[in-house]
């Protein structure tokens, strides 16, 4: 009885003077132990790094297996024998819109083969070394591939213009060509195989005088983003229907 | 800058250019690092070593190029033969005068470039003016900054060193 007043008195000075001990006295220890403390820090930093990179190298694994992982859909669904490439470099001037690739003569790789990536037609091969290729990116302005409107068949000539953008010309002019419209390869120029897809009209002009009508087209791959490719080693037959899964129409 | 330094700096500017600078864009333009390298040498050193040098870095562009083989030997080989004439008119060795010459001669260059690839040799309408001059000049300029001080740096240490 007596005690339970003093006991309910003292109770929270006690835990406020143990909290004040408590922390005097971490305080005095991490005084004491600070050289070790400091090593500790330094060693988990050390870890925290380290597991940062690991986790970075696997995001990037995890990445580059989902890029291959499609890759590698995109290619058993094609008719054609492909080889993977990945990219090592790009053209180093600004008047060309090339990349260097690592296969070679070596893999069966030679001039003029077409390249495509998960989304589309991406160019063709023009020079081949024994381990490496330097490939015409379809937006270079050298680049000209005979383009097809899929929804009204009409036929025209797709030239590279720099960055993203293609010009699809000598379009009829009754054309009924409009923006979305979607470009396919025509087969006509007897590089490309027919159905590939090349990109989206985006804006469609006609001349005045002239005889034509030519249409403003996005390609279908973003060029910037490109880290591995397909070459077509051997073109045995391409598919015709309309309906477009991861670039082809299949 | 004795030659091993020379050819250390232009391999490294070659891995550099294709394997980085390609992929960084301002403007819609990469900088082009092996010309702007020309213009260095060109205008810090003689004729001979500037022309030397934009031979060289026209030659490897070319090997890495899908262009026509030998144009850049040319214009880089012109570049480094003309720059280092400016030495007997202005002031050469400040920064801000190197970069004004290489502002001026990527405009030249490329307009040059324009004229020869372009407008006579595929002549094809879209293409008139497809880059702007303006933007490669601004993007080599404003990316020399660094380089030229470096460069600098490296030539001042070795200056220092002997």
């Amino acid at each position: 009885m007596i005690k339970r007043p003093f006991i309910r008195f003292f109770s929270p000075v006690l835990s406020y003077v143990s909290l004040f001990v408590q922390e005097v006295e971490e305080t005095f220890s991490a005084l004491i132990h600070f050289y070790s403390l400091k090593k500790e820090n330094k060693r988990l930093e050390n870890t925290i790094a380290e597991l940062k990179r690991q986790l970075m190298e696997n995001q990037e694994i995890r990445l580059e297996n989902i890029r291959l992982h499609g890759l590698f859909h995109f290619k058993s669904k094609l008719n054609f024998s492909v080889t993977a490439a990945r990219i090592v470099g790009q053209d180093p001037s600004n008047w060309y819109n090339g990349i260097i690739v690592d296969k070679g003569n070596r893999h069966g790789i030679e001039p003029d083969q077409v390249v495509l990536s998960l989304n589309g037609v991406v160019g063709k091969v023009m020079e081949v070394y024994k381990n490496n290729a330097k490939i015409m990116l379809l937006s270079d302005k050298n680049s000209q591939i005979g383009g097809l409107v899929l929804r009204t068949r009409d036929i025209g000539v797709l030239q590279g213009k720099g960055g993203q953008t293609c010009v699809l010309d000598y379009l009829p002019r009754a054309s009924d060509v409009k923006p979305t419209d979607m470009i396919i390869s025509s087969g006509l120029d007897n590089r490309f195989p027919k159905g590939l897809l090349l990109g989206e009209v985006t804006a469609v002009y006609s001349e005045k005088s002239g005889l034509y009508k030519y249409a403003e087209v996005k390609s279908s791959v973003e060029f910037d983003k490109l880290e591995e490719v397909l070459i077509i080693i051997n073109k045995n037959k391409a598919s015709g229907t309309r309906k477009f899964e991861h670039g082809v129409a299949s | 800058m004795d030659k091993i330094l020379f050819f250390i700096i232009l391999i490294c500017s070659v891995i550099l250019q294709i394997c980085i600078f390609d992929h960084v864009r301002l403007l819609g333009i990469h900088y082009e690092l092996l010309f702007s390298l020309t213009v260095f040498i060109g205008i810090k050193y003689d004729w001979k070593k500037g022309y030397l040098c934009g031979l060289w870095c026209g030659l490897l562009n070319d090997v890495f190029s899908i262009g026509p083989f030998g144009f850049s030997v040319l214009t880089y080989g012109f570049t480094g033969l003309s720059v280092s004439s400016f030495q007997t008119v202005i002031f050469t060795q400040q920064l801000g005068t190197r970069l004004f010459i290489l502002f001026i001669m990527s405009i030249l260059i490329s307009f040059f470039s324009f004229m020869i690839l372009d407008l006579f040799y595929y002549s094809e309408k879209q293409v008139l003016f497809k880059l702007d001059l303006l933007s490669v000049a601004i993007v080599n300029t404003v990316f020399s900054i660094p380089l030229y001080r470096f460069l600098d740096n490296i030539s001042y240490e070795k200056r220092r060193y002997h």
